[in-house]
């Protein structure tokens, strides 16, 4: 926590200040700078020539590229659904409480957000005579959290506001969107016009990154002195280790469900994908992707490790079990209800339309191998009309195959990705396949679909892989397709 | 770890060994296909990546592959014949009937002066020699020549620029000292200094020392 110098927030404020009027400074030189050329021209040269032309064009486009966004600010303006007091005035008296205890005098709103995540911001209405704290809490956190660890989080979320960051906030936003503003207008201008901008935003980033990550390093110390260094310690740690993995399966798994028009039970899923190991190579690749991130200058928040450091507890170690304890026992879902209340709401709040309750276990008889038999019936790879021992040949077709049965579209794929792709296709129609011949699919999320009939089971992702990779022989796989072809 | 926020190592796995290149690398983690591309191309005129020669060429030659969406409809027209239109027909694609066509500055209906950038197009249904119509569906980075030619003439273009500036700053200098002369000859006349040798190197200081 001595991390943290006190006098940090004005310097912040200052920093944040000189780095906004830096980049208007900046547009306003290369302009002038432009302009000047054709003035110049005409007053000592007698007249405007090819420079000053050019120049004066090159004036007008980054005026162009600095104009003020104003009508995209507007239309993102009201989006978000709120969560009603009425309806949850535990979660408000929590929220309210926490508030109050740092000093936050301002009417809230609670917005339910998706990820293992928490945010505040400020909304200003009337010129900023009246103002309301917006605070963003991700779902799974109701989860995965002890009521304590919640009030942290808050506690953390209501220091922005306390330390004077929120403030400050909205100057960053629209500093960093006028600068990817006019890299994007200006990047086509063939004339290197983007070149200064790009780099005042590298400085810009890197430098806004360093003040953001000391505002973090203050909202913990206040978290912790609100709600006490463990909890404190123990939520972000919780956040630390299971947010990549929320993230993974409700990318990977829950998502592509819901887009189909089916609910199914989030947190029960959730518990599963977490018991069932090793997951699908691709989820497996994400997630370890997300742990071994190494910091950029250009992170708005600190390593965990000197965040837990810094509320004097020690980094995180591999290979600690995962925190699972309040997922397990219901974490302070009672907040939102229970835990069938939060996911209605979550439902409620994040889908649009009406959705059909399923089970996992349903998921795979009644969505993925109906679809994947719509998908291939009548194509080239019908699986009622292609013989089981086909596989091999299918597979030596490598990315023509891809070709061959991709539907219309701009094709911007590599060879190799068609190949990757064409694998996935043979999958996917291995598994209608062995549907057709009396096979029960089994999904579970994270897990590769499999398969099983009087007692046998088949992973279809794993038949391609052992082809593919020469643990099976073609020889050996016909032998089997043919045992197959007589079940 | 190698950050793919465009999903590029998706689109071409072929680049994951190729991304031992630092600039390749760069490219790959700020998900620009276009500055991957040229990334590939410097990469291949420096001789870098030599065992992945092939491989590169091979990439090279599918501008596709580093496709970007489209920002807005180029414009397209001409008046008297000077304008901006697509030309050429690069990498057709049979399955699709798509081609690369570059977007070009043109005089006279079809003599490139200055490539825009290039897009997949296809020509619309009621194309005719006097009337042409497109779909447009992304864009892909400029074939090797009119970059070449498209970086030289920006370059030109400032250096024309830079040139004038500083000759329109010479101008302005020359045009203070001129306003300073007769100032310089009155005085000069009011102090007896009427030798040429006193006039011209009083005259040539105050141009020195003129803001």
């Amino acid at each position: 926590m001595d991390t943290v110098n006190p006098q940090s927030p004005a310097r912040r404020a200052l920093l944040t200040l000189v780095l906004w009027a830096g980049f208007w400074l900046l547009g306003a030189g290369v302009v002038a700078a432009l302009v000047w050329v054709p003035v110049a021209e005409s007053l000592y040269s007698g007249g405007i020539g090819g420079a000053g032309i050019f120049a004066a064009a090159g004036a007008l486009t980054v005026l162009w590229a600095l104009r003020p966004r104003w009508a995209l600010r507007r239309r993102r303006r009201n989006d978000a659904e709120f969560l009603s007091r009425e309806r949850f005035p535990a979660l408000f008296a929590l929220v309210e409480d926490v508030a109050q205890r740092v000093g936050t005098r301002l009417p809230i709103k609670v917005y339910l957000d998706d990820r293992v995540t928490a945010f505040i911001t400020i909304e200003r209405r009337w010129w900023g005579l009246r103002r309301e704290a917006i605070v963003g809490v991700g779902f799974p956190l109701f989860a995965l959290l002890s009521r304590k660890e919640l009030a942290s989080v808050l506690a953390h979320e209501f220091g922005h506001h306390a330390g004077g960051d929120l403030t400050l906030g909205p100057w960053v936003y629209r500093t960093r969107f006028s600068i990817a503003s006019a890299v994007d207008s200006l990047e086509d201008s063939a004339f290197f016009l983007d070149v200064p901008f790009r780099l005042y935003g590298q400085l810009f980033l890197r430098v806004s990154g360093a003040v953001s990550r000391q505002q973090e390093l203050a909202a913990d110390a206040l978290a912790a002195r609100t709600c006490g260094p463990e909890a404190t310690a123990q939520a972000l740690h919780k956040a630390h280790v299971l947010a990549p993995l929320w993230s993974a399966y409700l990318h990977h798994d829950a998502i592509p469900i819901i887009e189909k028009s089916v609910r199914v039970p989030l947190l029960q899923g959730f518990r599963a994908f977490l018991r069932e190991r090793p997951w699908r190579a691709q989820i497996q690749h994400d997630i370890d992707e997300e742990a071994r991130r190494p910091p950029s200058p250009w992170d708005s928040h600190p390593p965990f490790d000197e965040r837990l450091r810094s509320l004097g507890h020690e980094g995180h170690r591999e290979g600690e079990p995962l925190p699972l304890k309040e997922l397990e026992t219901g974490g302070c879902l009672d907040l939102l209800g229970g835990e069938a209340s939060a996911e209605e709401l979550f439902y409620e709040q994040k889908t649009r339309g009406s959705l059909v309750s399923l089970r996992w276990e349903e998921l795979g008889e009644k969505v993925v191998l109906p679809e994947i038999a719509r998908h291939l019936t009548g194509g080239a790879l019908d699986p009622r009309r292609t013989p089981l021992s086909a596989l091999p040949e299918l597979l030596r077709e490598g990315p023509r195959l891809w070709d061959r049965v991709r539907e219309q579209g701009l094709d911007i794929l590599s060879p190799e990705a068609k190949r990757v792709r064409a694998r996935l296709l043979l999958v996917q129609w291995l598994a209608a396949a062995l549907a057709e011949r009396g096979f029960v699919p089994d999904l579970r999320p994270g897990q590769q679909l499999r398969l099983q009939h009087e007692g046998h089971f088949v992973e279809p992702a794993s038949v391609v892989d052992w082809l593919i990779r020469g643990v099976w022989t073609e020889e050996q796989y016909r032998a089997w397709s043919s045992l197959i072809e007589q079940l | 770890m190698i950050q793919d926020p465009a999903g590029l190592l998706q689109r071409i796995p072929e680049l994951k060994p190729l991304c031992e290149d630092p600039g390749v690398l760069r490219a790959v983690e700020q998900g620009d296909p276009f500055r991957l591309y040229r990334a590939l191309r410097w990469a291949r005129w420096l001789g870098r990546l030599r065992s992945h020669r092939e491989a590169i060429d091979a990439l090279l030659g599918h501008r596709r592959l580093f496709a970007r969406p489209l920002k807005g409809n180029p414009w397209l027209g001409t008046v008297n014949g000077f304008g901006a239109t697509l030309l050429g027909d690069a990498e057709p694609d049979s399955h699709d009937g798509t081609h690369i066509a570059t977007h070009y500055v043109v005089a006279l209906f079809a003599i490139p002066l200055l490539p825009l950038g290039a897009y997949v197009v296809r020509r619309g249904d009621g194309s005719t020699s006097l009337s042409r119509s497109w779909a447009l569906f992304a864009r892909v980075p400029l074939g090797t020549l009119p970059w070449l030619w498209s970086r030289a003439l920006a370059l030109g273009v400032m250096a024309l620029v830079a040139f004038g500036a500083v000759q329109t700053f010479r101008d302005s200098r020359q045009d203070k000292s001129a306003q300073a002369g007769p100032l310089l000859e009155q005085s000069a006349r009011m102090t007896g200094w009427e030798e040429d040798g006193v006039h011209s190197t009083v005259s040539e200081a105050i141009a020195t020392w003129t803001p």
